[in-house]
Parts: structure tokens; sequence; C-alpha cells
């Protein structure tokens, strides 16, 4: 039987009613019962049941799911959306082109050379990848302290070690304030995250295990919200997995930061779809960055902006039109007071850096732990500032 | 082999066959599956067009598709239809912020246009429990009406204007000016089966400064139904009134998380909006009745986003019941508010006696119900050939044995047409309707009321009188003779009203629409019109509509009757829907903006300049008086001083501007209702119809 891993009663958990449908980025674009939730479901039990074959219709329809899984909390009846799909790209992927696509484009496209092309202009401006340092920076990461509240380990993941370090150096520096030890996970150690989601089941649970195998009974704290998802799928046996803006959002009331004066700046918050569907814990960015910014949502509901996994190399026509979608709702809360959109996810922030209008010079792409960190350090500099002051007089 | 045909002449939208699309176009929300032979997704008027046309000359049946989310099989195709999605047809084309109006396409989801038009603190008032999914087209379509509709009114009291195809293709805009017949009232609710909309006009509501919503917990059913009928019958009208029995409460609130009490029978959600006066002397005696009506429970929304989330639990109240079972069939109906308690009584009874799961939530204000019958279509026999489960019947048997008199019944209705041609099809009203032929008035030659002679006061000999006056119900039966003051002294014994002035009789009022100044919103005609008795050119009398609070269901007759200055039929009787007396009205005259105002009951140029009725709460008035400059304060114009101040016009329009394709239709339904012209012929050949 074909899709026979799917589960016969969370297909029938489905009455149909289309509360889905406008949340998922597929149907916004195209308004097609064949690219929404609703449709897909009903084509995996209509496959299923052997009243329709699985045809390159089907598979395309079922292929171009971006798993933003915005869906899920649209669900009333709490369909397990998550749960039919997963398979069911896991199927189709032993039976397409699409592993080797996978391959060749994420783990062959080595940083280096990513690094060299942009740098020789070879790079399509379109190609999700964000500028690449040609030397990496060493993390710096202060000394542990007895007196501090405990270890955490700052999960480094791989593309977000390789093209993001700026935000691990951050988060290192926020957790430090925070008051305490961080520790690094292994270089180049990788959960599994983009594997998973281009339905390459048996390297990613090797990895996840992995990762599992490392690190039992830690805090690990993740930047990177797809890898967060990911892991916080797979916890048992992981002491906890927390979103890095989750943690700092626990610990602010009993927190030593001294917030200081806020900036006039104004963020634009875009919610991966990572935090907001799957780990539920996207207000805690809004709540952090509340402190030391004007915060300002996108108001469309938390769309999608098709980055999804290697979707946007993958798909990459549906996915510009899906980000297109984004950045006009982004556009609509634009003014000239904004001066960043943060993003708490390495995709995300590619695929919103790659498809940023022309007229958005002035605005910075962050991740938000980085305009946390921002924030702090201006506080550093305004304080040695002072301190040299009082040295000259 | 018409599909290729039809593909050919389609560039960039061709006719889509494949195998896997066309079993998702097949289907909607409801229960009942289609078999499309194809599917097409126009992108513009023009595409629209061609692919009518090519319908029309080949015999094809098609049938439009927004969303797909209706619960009567609406957008489900039969006899092997072309799916015509209308989803890339998805632009605001134009929003006009100070005339609070708006052209939309079909395509456009009805909470998105809300959202586009927040900025100007407007709103698309019609909120069926799908918003968030389903398009302005289905709406159209459906008249759709939703939690809000029991203060704002359905979706054709919120529709100025249709842009449309006919299958012939003939593109017309249908509004209630450019026709002697409200064309657009009969095309709203027909589901479909006049022509396919490419852009509707849309009144847009101002947002309410101040809401109530309080959420009140009852040990039964029986007790929250008496609440209701008493918070109407005290002359109070919240903007919402929404009951939840127990199960699916807590269906809704294991994924809402709302906070709704899971110990009390029944679950009542009353909303509030306008002014801060009004609204907390308003929600103060609900609560009060509720208090004596032994309510167990009431919490009241602090803020905005417990306001939301106490409507996000009513409205994906459908959806949640998968956590229950996995199919379910909604019985849609209306019944006298006085009579909710009874038929849910009778609907748990037949329940219980055949062993089936039914669930209630419901638009208690409204009396509109929709026990929800679950099942699961994978047992055994629960699907006896058909596709819905035989036990249904007996429930709609229940509803429709308390004379229900507007039923939807969820059953596949042959709604693709192509095969009975469109000149066909806009007869189907007068014949369908044609069922009471025991009214008592039956003449050969019955005199127009609207006559020609601008004389609208006279009744032509109709009997007159009240025949049923229900305060609690806000329900008034009356017979076209009597004359409106008569009406207006009837009501106001018991503080209602109706907003139109009191000149003439009934039926002249209803003939000519005679909302005098007033808009024809949902308190003017013909939104106030729930049943009409009539008797047309041949002498058959018939009724339409139906003589409950709410009435969406089937084609709208009495909106074509309403205004079309008897030239259709002599109307001898109707229900109407009144309203409670506002605790305070006032009157003014002067210049200026009124932008700032707040919903008033009036704005309209008079003689003196403009003239402003402010109506509600004393207090709530007298702050908004105070933000009119150069205004003086007027007494309330009798009905007759109306005519004088605004200069209304009473005589019927001498000409007409029609398009062909309007003037067709006109013509077909005269010689349908009227084909010897026996009624107002001189106005009828005035106007080229006979």
């Amino acid at each position: 039987m074909i899709f026979a891993a799917v589960d016969p009663d969370d297909l029938a958990s489905c009455v149909s009613c289309g509360l889905c449908l406008p949340h998922c980025p597929t149907y916004r674009i195209t308004g097609n019962d064949s690219q929404s939730p609703r449709g897909r479901i009903e084509l995996v039990a209509a496959v299923r049941g052997g009243e329709i074959p699985l045809d390159d219709g089907v598979r395309h329809s079922l292929n171009s799911c971006v798993q933003c899984m915005g869906c899920l909390p649209a669900c009333p009846s709490s369909v397990r959306y998550d749960r039919i799909i997963a398979p069911v790209i896991d199927e189709l992927a032993s039976t397409s082109a699409r592993k080797v696509m996978v391959k060749r484009f994420l783990f062959r496209a080595l940083t280096a050379i990513a690094a060299l092309a942009q740098r020789l202009h070879l790079m399509p401006r379109r190609f999700p990848i964000p500028p690449v340092a040609v030397r990496m920076r060493r993390l710096r990461v202060p000394a542990a302290s007895k007196n501090n509240r405990g270890e955490v380990i700052l999960f480094r993941g791989c593309v977000m070690d390789m093209w993001y370090r700026q935000v691990h150096q951050a988060t290192v520096d926020v957790l430090s304030r925070l008051g305490y030890n961080v520790r690094l996970s292994d270089p180049g150690m990788c959960c599994g995250a983009l594997h998973a989601h281009a339905g390459i089941a048996e390297p990613a649970s090797k990895l996840t295990a992995n990762v599992r195998k490392c690190h039992s009974g830690s805090i690990l704290i993740v930047n990177s919200a797809g890898c967060g998802a990911h892991l916080l799928r797979h916890a048992e046996g992981l002491g906890e997995v927390v979103d890095v803006m989750e943690f700092v959002s626990r610990h602010l009331d009993e927190s030593p930061l001294d917030l200081g004066s806020r900036s006039d700046d104004v963020v634009v918050v875009h919610d991966a779809c990572h935090l907001r569907n799957i780990q539920g814990s996207h207000l805690a960015t809004h709540r952090v960055l509340d402190l030391f910014y004007e915060v300002r949502s996108i108001p469309d509901d938390g769309l999608c902006c098709g980055a999804g996994g290697a979707y946007a190399i993958d798909h990459a026509a549906s996915a510009k039109h899906i980000v297109d979608r984004k950045n006009e709702a982004i556009q609509s809360v634009l003014d000239a007071q904004v001066r960043y959109i943060s993003s708490g996810n390495p995709g995300c922030s590619g695929q919103l850096q790659a498809h940023r209008p022309q007229t958005w010079n002035a605005l910075t792409i962050v991740h938000p732990i980085e305009l946390v960190a921002r924030a702090l350090g201006s506080e550093d500099r305004h304080q040695s500032h002072h301190q040299g002051d009082a040295d000259r007089s | 082999m018409a599909r290729r045909r039809l593909s050919k002449k389609l560039e960039g939208s061709a006719i889509g066959i494949a195998r896997h699309e066309l079993h998702l176009v097949s289907r909607d929300a409801s229960n009942i599956e289609g078999n499309a032979s194809g599917w097409v997704k126009p992108a513009n008027v023009e595409e629209v067009v061609t692919i009518l046309r090519d319908c029309h000359a080949r015999r094809i049946p098609f049938v439009a598709r927004g969303a797909g989310t209706g619960l009567a099989g609406g957008a489900v195709p039969t006899m092997g239809s072309i799916v015509i999605s209308m989803m890339g047809m998805n632009r605001i084309r134009s929003v006009d912020a100070d005339g609070r109006f708006a052209w939309v396409e079909p395509g456009v989801l009805n909470a998105d246009l809300s959202r586009a038009v927040a900025r100007h603190g407007l709103h698309f008032a019609p909120d069926p429990s799908s918003q968030q999914s389903c398009t302005i087209g289905g709406n159209v379509a459906n008249n759709s009406g939703g939690p809000h509709c029991l203060s704002t009114g359905v979706t054709s009291a919120h529709v100025l204007a249709i842009e449309a195809v006919l299958s012939d293709g003939s593109v017309v805009t249908l509004d209630q000016e450019s026709s002697p017949f409200d064309l657009r009232g009969a095309f709203i609710g027909s589901e479909g089966m006049f022509g396919i909309a490419t852009a509707i006009k849309v009144r847009l509501t101002q947002n309410a400064p101040h809401h109530a919503t309080v959420v009140v917990g009852f040990p039964t059913i029986d007790g929250g139904a008496r609440a209701v009928s008493a918070i109407i019958a005290a002359g109070i009208v919240p903007s919402a009134l929404e009951m939840m029995d127990a199960p699916i409460t807590r269906a809704v609130e294991s994924y809402v998380h709302a906070g709704f009490p899971l110990d009390v029978g029944a679950l009542l959600i009353i909303e509030v909006d306008g002014l801060p006066h009004g609204v907390e002397a308003d929600i103060d005696s609900c609560l009060t009745i509720c208090r004596q009506h032994e309510a167990s429970y009431i919490r009241r929304a602090q803020t905005d986003a417990e306001r939301a989330i106490i409507w996000k639990g009513r409205k994906t109240a459908f959806g949640a019941i998968a956590r229950i079972k996995p199919n379910y069939y909604l019985h849609d109906t209306v019944v006298p508010r006085r009579r909710l308690a009874e038929v849910l009584g009778k609907i748990g009874h037949i329940a219980a006696a055949e062993n089936l799961q039914v669930m209630n939530v419901f638009h208690a204000g409204d009396g509109n119900l929709h026990p929800l019958l679950l099942f699961d279509r994978r047992e055994e026999g629960i699907m006896p050939g058909e596709c819905y489960p035989e036990s249904t019947v007996l429930v709609s048997r229940s509803v429709t044995s308390c004379r229900s008199c507007s039923t939807k019944p969820a059953l596949p209705r042959s709604r693709s047409f192509g095969e009975p041609s469109i000149l066909r099809v806009w007869r189907i009203p007068a014949r369908c309707c044609r069922l009471g032929r025991d009214v008592e008035i039956r003449s050969p030659r019955p005199r127009a009321l609207g006559c020609e002679d601008s004389d609208m006061t006279r009744s032509k000999g109709l009997s007159s009188g009240v025949l049923r006056f229900e305060p609690d119900e806000l329900i008034v039966t009356v017979r076209a003779g009597t004359t409106m003051e008569e009406l207006a002294s009837v009501l106001g014994s018991k503080r209602q009203r109706l907003r139109i002035p009191a000149i003439g009789t009934v039926g002249g009022a209803l003939a000519t629409r005679r909302n005098g100044p007033f808009p024809s919103d949902n308190f003017a005609l013909p939104n106030i019109v729930l049943k009409i008795h009539a008797v047309d050119g041949s002498g058959n009398a018939f009724v339409a509509g139906g003589g409950t609070v709410k009435n969406v269901s089937g084609f709208d007759l009495v909106k074509l009757l309403v205004g079309s200055w008897g030239t259709l039929a002599t109307i001898t009787e109707a229900t109407l829907r009144t309203e409670p007396i506002p605790g305070c009205s006032r009157w003014f005259v002067g210049a200026g903006d009124v932008g700032a105002l707040y919903r008033p009951a009036l704005v309209a140029p008079c003689r003196n300049g403009w003239c402003v009725n402010l109506e509600g709460h004393p207090d709530d008035v007298a702050q908004q008086a105070a933000l009119l400059e150069n205004y003086d304060e007027i007494a309330p114009p009798a009905a007759l001083e109306m005519i004088e101040l605004f200069s209304i016009a009473e005589s019927p329009p001498e000409r007409l501007e029609m398009t062909p394709a309007i003037f067709d239709i006109c013509r077909r339904l005269k010689s349908e209702f009227d084909p010897d012209n026996t009624l107002s012929p001189l106005l009828s050949a005035r106007w080229g119809l006979a």
C-alpha cells in the first residue's frame, strides 16, 4: 500500500472545514486546493485508499508543501498534519531525484566555495545564502565561573556555525551576561533537521541520535529555530532544548541585565514558522525585544516566508512568490524609524536577504539575539565612554 | 472533446484535467461529492466571459468555486460540470474610506477585506464562522450571515452592487438604481445559479469604539434559551448572541483554551458594541436578565485578546468536531426564538431515541439553529447509499415539524446550469414560489399598488389590519392595505418601530421601496421584509420568503418585488422585522463634516444643507451631538415633513437607462409574472417592459 506509514486515524480526523487554507503559504499564492493542507490530506487519503493513482500531479502537490506547519495551530481539530506529511515526504523522497538534489545543493555547496563565489559575483543574487566570511572568527567564550547559575550548551549546528557565527557570538555574550557558563557543542555537529525536512529519514535520525548521545541531560540552547524545532521533536534523552530567545525571556525577571535606556530604533519581527507553529515560543522574541526597541509585528498572521529547509532552492519559483507576499506585508509596517528586521531562523534570514526589495537599503536583517547583544553592548560602550571621560578629567 | 475546444480559447488559463485536481475540486466542506470534468481559474473578467460563452455554446454545465468552505455543497460540481475557481481574482480593486464602500473581486477572503480596511477604522460586517477562509464571492452566493448579523444584517444588507457575468457571457452590473427590479437582491443568495460575480461593491461598517463581550453559563440549555428570548423581548438587540451546548464547549475548549466553563449545560456569548454608555447600559440589562434565568457563570472579557479568543472559540466550533467524530452533518434552520428551548428539547429527544450524537452551536439571537449530527463514515451501515445518514432526515423532520419557516437542507441540488439555460433560470422564482393558493385575495385583474398616478397613499381596496404582532420576536405581519401610521401606532405600543417614514400604506411603501431619506441598510427596505404574500398578473397567489427573523435561503423573490412599483405582482400581506425604539433620537440640520460621528442613523442632504439623525443612549447622543459644529437641532420631522425636507420624489422614475442584458432580464421577469401586462400597465409600458 502506498503511504502505509500514515496513520489512518490522523487522516480521518480532518473534517475538511478549510480553516487551514489561509495559513498555508502555497495555497495563498495559488488558490489551488491541491496546494493546501486540506487538499494534501485528501490526496494522501485518496492515494492510500487506491482512489487515485500516485502520479506526477499528486507528487508535485505533496512535495510543494513548505512544511511550515502553519496549518497546525490553525486547525481546531488538531489534525496532526506534521505526522501525515513527514512519512509521505520520506516515501516520495526515496523514490525521487529530490534526495540527490538536496545533497548536491546543500552539502556540496561548501561554504568556502560560496564565499569565493560571492566575492567573484558568481553567486546569483537570489540565492538564499548570506554574505559569508572568508576567514571565520573564533568564538570568544568567557571562562567558566563557580559563582554562575549553571552551565548551558550552545548548539552550534552547521549552517549557523558557518554562515552566522556572529549570532553565536551574540548568544554567548548575552548568556554570559545572564550569568551562565556557556559551553560550545562540537563544531560541525549537525542535528539532521534539513535532512528530515527533505525526507532523507535515515541519515537524519542518525545525526539526531548523535546529538542525543553527546549531550544527554544537558540544557541545549539553540539559536536556529529550525534546528530547535527538530531537536525538540526528538528531545527524549536531552535535558532540555530551548530557543535562545525563550531562554532569555524566562530569565528576565531574575536577570542581572541592566536594561538602561531604550533605543529609538524600530524592529520588525519576523516569526519563524519553527518558533510559531512548532515550538510555540515566538512571543518570547517580542517580549524580550520590547525591552529595548519598539517592536512591530508583520500583519499577515505569521504566514511562512518560503524558506522551508531547502525549499527556496528546490522550489525557487514558489518560494519567490511566497516571499514577495511576505515582503508586501513587511512593507505595510515600514517607515523611516524601522532599522531592523529580526529573524530567529537562518533559513528565513537568507530568504529575506535574498529577496529584499532594493528600497530596503537602510534595513538590516538580524537575529534577535544580536539586537539584544547590541543593546547591552552599546550600554557597555556607553559606560566605557563615561569612564574615558572620567579618566580625562 | 468540448474540453479541448474550450481550452483552445483560453490562453494562459487552460482547462485543467489532472486527476488529482479534479478529485479535490469535486468536494468542499460538506459531505457531498461531485464529479468535475475540468477546472479553470480565470484571472480577469474577460477570461470569465470567454469561459462562460464557450460553456453556453457547448452546453457544458459549470459551477463557480471560492474557498470551498461551504457546508451545503454549494461548490460541488454535479453532472460533470466544469469548476470555475474564482481564487485567481482576489484583488481589492478600490476602497473609498469616506464613502465607506469598496469594490472587491470575488476571491478576496472575508477576513482579508476587514484587515485591509482596518486602518480606516472600517470592516466588512458579515462574519460567518469560516470568515478567515471564505471568500466574498461565496458570501454573496450564499447570502452569508454570522454571529454579528443579529444587529448588522446578512450579506445582502452589505452589498451595494455586483458586476456579474451571466451564463451567456454577457457582463452586467446589478444594483438597486439602474433597473426597475432589485436584481442585485435576487442575485445574492442564488448560489451561483444566476451567473458569476466578478466584482462586488461592498458597504464598509465603522468599527465600534467600545465592546462588552460576556460569557454566561447556564445549568441547562433551556434556561439559556429562555434568557435569549427575554433579552430580545426586553428591547435589547445585542450585536451577537451565540450559544454552545456542553459537549461542543468541551471540544472547543480543548483547542482554544479560552477558559470556557466546562461544568455548565449551555454557554451563551453575549456581545454588545457601540458607544460606551449604550453598551454598558445594555450589557447590564442583559446580565440582569441572565441572572434572573439562573445563570451560574458570568465572565466579561477584560482585554481585546480575551475577546478575540472567545470568538475564536465560537468560530472554530464546527472544525473542532473531529475531536469527537470525524464527520458531521449540519442542519441549518431558523425557528422562532421563543420556541428555541422546545425545538432543542425535541432534537435531543430524537437523537437519544435514535442513538445519535447531536451537538448544538448556534446563533441564538436569530433563532438560527445548527444541530450537528456526528458520525464516522467508516462505520458500517452509516451511509445507506447516500452521502448523508438517513437518520439526519429525522432530525430535519423534528425541526420542520416545529413549523420552522426557513430551512436550508444540505442536500445536493442541481445548481449547475447550462442544461436549462439562463433564460429559464431567471424564470424559476415565479414558478417555484406559487405555493399558497389559499390566500384570501384572488382577483383576475388586481390593481397595482405602486400605480403611476403618484398617489401612493390609496390602498386600492386591499384589506387592511395588523394580523400578528410578535414583539418578543421583533416581527409583525400586516395586510398591505394597512396605513403605515396605523402600523406605527401598533408597534409603538410595545416601544418598537420601523425606521421608514410612516407615509401611505404598507403595500405602497414596499412597492415603491419608500425608505425616505434613510439608506437601504439593515433597518430599511428591502432588508426588513421577511415574507410576502402576493398575487401575480395571472391571478395566482404566492408566498415568498419566510416569517422568521433571519431568512436567507432560496431565491430572494422578496427583493425583486420590493421596489418593483407593482409591475410584477400585487403585495397583499407582508411580514416585517421591527426594531426597538432607541432611548433617544435627535435631529440636526447644518453643514460641515460629519466623518467623526459613529454610525449615525442618518446623514443625508436636505433642503437646508445636511440633516443628521443621532440615536441611542441619551448620554452617547449628547456626546456625538457635541461633535457637530455648525449644526442646529430641529424637532424630529413628522413623516410628511420628511417629504418636504428631503425633497423626496413621489413618482416612479420616468426613464431607466438599462443595458440590453438587464433590459432583457427585466422583460422576461415581467412576462413571467404578468404576461398580459395587467399590473401597472402604463408604467410597464413607459419602462418598455410591456
